[in-house]
């Protein structure tokens, strides 16, 4: 019985790892690289970051001839610190971490810098500004989201007040200047007579934010703009509308409320592209974050860049909501930035047809 | 029948002090929010922790026999991956629920073998099952080109776990209540009822007295983890997405609500009427905290207040008794 | 006695409901080998625990070296040197020799553990006794003997003055038995005082000074091994004189002869020997009582582990004809052999549940109803049992941990009588079990054979043997030394010329 199992255990191993192996791309092996560059993203859980990864490791060894040694962040402080020990451990040119935690950054850049490897930041800005960092202009981004969500609002229902919910991730506080809290400014110069009702965790999951929708709505009914801190959590909130006979719209006409996310996935974009759905807008950036980190890396290795100077790189981070943006324009978008090869005006009617 | 299935709920002390603090909490919750006491929240709460009542039923036996397992979360997440694959992929909706739940079972059966047969500490057994079953969700999860399985899913993928029974009642609840009463019937009932409780009371007193003890736990453990596949199943459907880390921390909900149903870790006593009423203490708890619109950090702290009040009061309900 | 070391006065331990020690008076001298015996319950190990500071007294006096001595902890007796060799050896078996001998000592400076200067004399007491143990080496490689050996090196170097040894040789080998008792000799050379308890009488009259008996409790006979071989005049025959002290007198109570069916053969067990056994043969009729009876460590609860199923053999049984071939508890109990095990708490009942639960544990066909669990059939078989053997309980509801001993051995008789079984095996079917309960268990043994059932009752109790059983088994260090008829003028002094080992 114990060989057996053990049996059946070693070969569900040699089963998955080729699954595991080409679950990546093909490996070119024998290239020689002039450079080789490290990356820790915040979560390969999320579709944002997984391809982020991608875009860099693809740009950087056809732009560069340069090799990207990718280790998982997990969302977690250690794990991050570890993998960036890991990095310096393995001697890389450079390396870019993105993490939801500014002093996590700050520690790490110490830590790189004391090894003397260039490190550059992405999205939080570290404690100490020390080093490049590339940022992603979510300010204004959501600030046209919020206020674009208002006028639509305003435009369908001039006699229903504005009632904003969210969804954040806990505990990181540059999520409000960049997301909810722009957001809620782009709403507020729509309408100064808005209020914000709750904000509450969304665990950064559909799941959990589909549950904690749930008990938003019940407390408060009169909701009718709902911000989701990522596309995860916006796909959560509709689907909790759409249980609770919400979640709909009129052919793009606001019903019951509208729903906005960040990032810009496909997942979310064949939601917002259906007319029939609530959720509307979202913004975000994958290749031009991914490229300026490579850039970066690139230049602080030749010397163009300083290693030990704060150095902003401000990266379009691209609004994209149902009213303003064509189909087009969104397809092409998927395909730049998240390796998308199918037609979202295709998957929009697969999904409508629900 | 009914009156059978009674009896012994009379002598169990620890149920009255749950049902009291249930009863607390409502008067309190009623009284600081508006939007509490009405049908359609009490719905959501059960939405909410439906899936722990069923996963948690089935686990409650092998508590009951002194085991555990923690791979609940792992297989409950393989299962909505599997099933979303295979729906995406073409498989027919029923016929994709019909094998992920077969397939379920396989690790229900590894954790049993591992457990029954070859004596491997429960812990170790069921956390290395749920590594390789959470690894194998996010492989096919990365095999089919994402993070997550959203795009492409069949128009009809959240018909089942969105499904109104008469038109009115979340198909969710009505397993519940289905999970419910068929683990009463199998605690008060069967034999395999019985022999659990005897082998979590005295292990080698239920060997020297016949039962099969490797038996018990083995169909233990597949009925566990039929549950947490078929919950991973409807929890996909009805979310509309499968993500391969929807799992995480399942099995520490699965376990709270165990002991603070009255269940004892190193077995031999328990039933299911305590899950059902500590998992209804969990659920108004997070959504009290929620329509009182208490933040993050203070929510986590409160979590952990009632929690360890909820035991405590417990633990001195059973002491008395003894 | 003037050179008397440890002195015991009048010493008594009660334990809620049982007194343990009535009162015992004796001496033990200062660099003697001291042996003390007795049958289980007999209240030797109550005293090695009060001695050790396990227990404390209830009254009485002990004293050390002239001192009183009154240990309030296992560490405070060790620290007026005291120590003692345990059955189930005090070593960790993954560290290295080395590490076990510095375990509880470490010395550390700014927390680095240093190297114990102590170590290296403790070796050196090692090696003069077993030179193959090296520091490096792991102890799970070493045997029992070189492990005791470990222990027995600390113990000295603790410098203790007394050294309790409970069964020192209980799992040696005959060659590792005389190395020990080398060791032991070398140690009373230098003057320690050793406290030696074993079950093996002929053991007394090769090392031992002086000899204490134990008997319920009280002090029954303390003597010098030399004067008490001498009396005697040979060691097997010394043996015949402890196992009487040991015993006392044998209340002879009446016999009455079950009818048995001699045609009928239910058990046949040919040449069964294992780890503990050694060619074991007999029979067993229907309608028999079969008694197993010898001293502790004689094999009977081993023989019926191999019966039931439980330990492994080498050899034949028959049952009701047929040759057995699948091992394991369940194909014994399909097969119509049935046991009541000898400890009831951890192999016998389920104490959570109730009466009730507990008594269809063997054979839940009895209460399932197309399949199910039928709660009125439950409720019949519980009410049946309690009635016929007049368990004393609130009602059946009541959770079994409540009930007296008694009544917790009634529960689980009634649980292996319901498995309704050809042959019972019984081990030690009335211990701790008081007057009255004994009785009625003992009648419910007459009522089984009766009803033609055959029962098997091991016991370390020569009355209940004599009262109950129609021929008894004599048992000495794994063997089987006679197999006699029960007589009503049964010659109790043969018998324990058997069990001790005499012809």
């Amino acid at each position: 019985m114990k060989k057996l199992v053990l049996v059946l255990l070693i070969v569900t191993l040699a089963a998955a790892l080729p699954v595991f192996a080409g679950g990546g791309r093909e490996r070119e092996s024998e290239r020689d690289y002039d450079f080789v560059f490290g990356k820790v993203p915040y979560t390969f859980e999320h579709a944002y970051h997984q391809s982020a990864c991608r875009t860099l490791e693809e740009y950087a060894a056809r732009e560069y001839n340069a090799k990207v040694i990718i280790i998982d962040g997990e969302a977690n402080a250690e794990v991050t610190l570890a993998a960036i020990e890991n990095l310096i451990a393995q001697g890389v040119d450079a390396m870019a971490m993105h993490t939801g935690d500014a002093g996590l950054s700050a520690a790490a850049v110490r830590l790189a810098h004391a090894a003397n490897i260039p490190i550059v930041t992405t999205l939080i800005r570290p404690d100490i500004q020390t080093a490049p960092h590339i940022q992603p202009m979510e300010t204004a981004s959501s600030q046209y989201m919020g206020a674009e969500a208002a006028r639509q609002w305003k435009a369908a229902h001039p006699d229903k007040p504005i009632r904003v919910a969210m969804l954040n991730f806990g505990g990181i506080p540059q999520i409000w200047e960049m997301r909810t809290g722009a957001f809620f400014d782009g709403v507020k110069s729509v309408d100064p007579n808005a209020q914000l009702v709750t904000m509450l965790n969304g665990y950064g999951s559909t799941v959990r934010s589909m549950e904690v929708t749930l008990d938003i709505l019940q407390a408060n009914p009169e909701v009718n703009i709902i911000f989701g801190a990522n596309d995860e959590m916006a796909l959560g909130a509709l689907a909790a509308c759409e249980q609770l006979g919400r979640g709909k719209m009129n052919d793009g006409v606001p019903v019951s409320e509208i729903i906005a996310g960040l990032d810009a996935s496909s997942a979310a974009l064949v939601k917002i592209f259906d007319p029939d759905s609530s959720f509307k807008l979202t913004h975000g950036a994958v290749r031009d974050v991914a490229r300026a980190e490579a850039d970066t890396m690139y230049g602080m290795v030749t010397g163009a860049i300083p290693v030990k100077e704060y150095f902003e790189t401000q990266v379009l981070s691209q609004p994209i909501d149902f009213w303003n943006t064509s189909l087009a324009e969104a397809q092409r978008f998927l395909e730049l930035n998240f390796f998308y090869t199918g037609s979202l005006a295709a998957d929009v009617d697969a999904a409508r047809s629900r | 029948m009914l009156k059978e299935l009674k009896l012994p709920v009379l002598r169990n002390r620890q149920l009255p002090v749950l049902a009291g603090i249930i009863l607390i909490m409502i008067v309190v919750l009623s009284f600081m929010s508006p939007n509490f006491f009405k049908i359609q929240n009490f719905n959501n709460i059960l939405l909410k922790i439906g899936i722990f009542i069923i996963i948690a039923s089935a686990a409650n036996l092998i508590m009951i026999t002194g085991n555990l397992d923690l791979s609940v979360g792992a297989v409950f997440a393989f299962s909505g991956i599997l099933h979303a694959y295979m729906s995406k992929h073409g498989v027919p909706i029923a016929f994709s629920i019909g094998i992920t739940c077969l397939l379920a079972m396989c690790w229900g059966l590894l954790n049993g073998v591992l457990v029954g047969k070859l004596k491997i500490v429960p812990v170790i057994a069921t956390l290395g099952t749920l590594y390789i079953a959470e690894g194998i969700a996010f492989l096919i999860a990365r095999a089919d080109g994402g993070s997550n399985i959203m795009l492409g899913l069949p128009g009809n993928y959240t018909s089942f776990g969105r499904y109104m029974v008469f038109g009115k009642i979340p198909i969710i609840i009505v397993f519940v209540v289905i999970a419910f009463f068929l683990f009463l019937f199998i605690e008060r009932k069967t034999s395999l009822g019985r022999f659990s409780y005897a082998v979590g009371a005295n292990r080698s007193a239920a060997e020297l007295s016949g039962v099969n003890v490797t038996k018990i736990i083995m169909i233990l453990y597949v009925l566990c983890s039929l549950m947490a596949g078929f919950c991973g199943v409807l929890q996909s459907s009805r979310v509309g997405l499968a993500a391969p880390n929807v799992g995480r921390m399942l099995e520490l909900y699965v376990l709270i609500v165990c002991v603070m149903g009255g269940t004892r870790m190193a077995g031999g006593s328990g039933t299911v009427i305590g899950v059902l009423l500590g998992a209804i203490i969990i659920g108004l708890l997070e959504n009290g905290l929620n329509l009182l619109g208490v933040g993050h950090f203070a929510q986590e702290v409160g979590r952990g207040v009632v929690l360890i009040i909820a035991v405590m009061v417990q633990k001195n309900s059973r002491a008395v008794r003894s | 006695m003037e050179d008397a070391f440890i002195q015991v006065r009048d010493l008594v331990k009660e334990f809620p409901g049982v007194k343990a020690l009535k009162g015992v008076s004796f001496d033990i001298r200062k660099g003697s080998i001291h042996c003390v015996v007795g049958e289980n319950g007999a209240g030797k190990s109550t005293f090695i625990k009060i001695l050790t500071g396990a227990y404390t007294k209830s009254s009485g006096m002990i004293t050390l070296d002239g001192e009183v001595f009154e240990p309030k902890s296992i560490r405070d007796a060790m620290n007026r040197g005291i120590s003692v060799l345990y059955q189930e050896l005090n070593v960790v078996d993954d560290l290295t020799t080395e590490e076990n001998l510095s375990l509880g000592q470490e010395k550390s400076t700014l927390g680095f553990i240093r190297k114990n200067e102590n170590t290296q004399k403790v070796m050196e007491t090692i090696w003069g006794m077993d030179q193959t143990i090296k520091l490096h080496m792991p102890v799970y490689s070493l045997s029992v003997a070189q492990k005791q050996v470990i222990e027995i090196a600390k113990a000295i170097n603790s410098e203790c003055s007394v050294l309790v040894m409970d069964e020192p040789t209980a799992s040696l080998s005959e060659d590792e038995v005389r190395r020990l008792f080398i060791n032991i000799k070398k140690l009373k050379s230098k003057g320690i005082t050793i406290i030696f308890i074993s079950h093996k009488l002929s053991e007394i009259f090769e090392i031992g000074d002086y000899v204490t008996v134990f008997r319920d409790g009280h002090m029954v006979g303390d003597r010098e091994v030399r004067e008490l071989r001498a009396s005697c005049g040979s060691v097997p025959e010394s043996c015949v004189e402890l196992v009487r002290m040991m015993i006392g007198k044998v209340v002879q109570e009446e016999y009455v002869p079950s009818k048995v069916d001699y045609s009928k053969k239910v058990l046949e067990v040919r040449h069964l020997s294992n780890r503990r056994l050694s060619d074991i043969s007999f029979d067993l009729y229907r309608g028999e009582i079969l008694g197993f009876y010898g001293l502790v460590g004689a094999g009977k609860t081993e023989i019926g582990r191999v019966l039931f199923g439980i330990d492994p053999y080498d050899g034949e049984i028959w049952v009701n004809g047929d040759k057995q071939t699948k091992k394991g508890v369940r194909s014994a109990l399909k097969n119509g052999v049935a046991m009541i095990p000898e400890e009831r708490r951890s192999d016998g009942i389920f104490s959570m549940l109730s009466i009730r639960e507990n008594i269809p544990m063997m054979n839940i066909k009895t209460v399932l109803s197309k399949g199910l669990i039928s709660y009125p059939k439950e409720r019949k078989v519980a009410d049946r049992f309690i009635q016929k053997m007049s368990i004393a309980a609130r009602d059946r509801e009541q959770s079994v941990v409540f009930l007296s001993g008694g009544n917790q051995q009634k529960v689980v008789i009634a649980k292996c009588l319901n498995r309704e079984s050809d042959i019972i095996l019984m081990d030690e079917p009335t211990r701790g079990v008081d007057v009255g309960a004994k009785e009625e268990i003992h009648n419910i043994i007459r009522s089984l054979s009766k009803e033609g059932k055959s029962v098997i009752v091991f016991s370390s109790e020569l009355p209940e043997v004599i009262h109950l059983c129609d021929r008894i088994v004599l048992m000495h260090e794994g063997r089987i030394g006679e197999i006699m008829e029960n007589r009503k003028d049964i010659d109790s002094d043969h018998i324990m010329q058997v069990i001790a080992g005499g012809n």
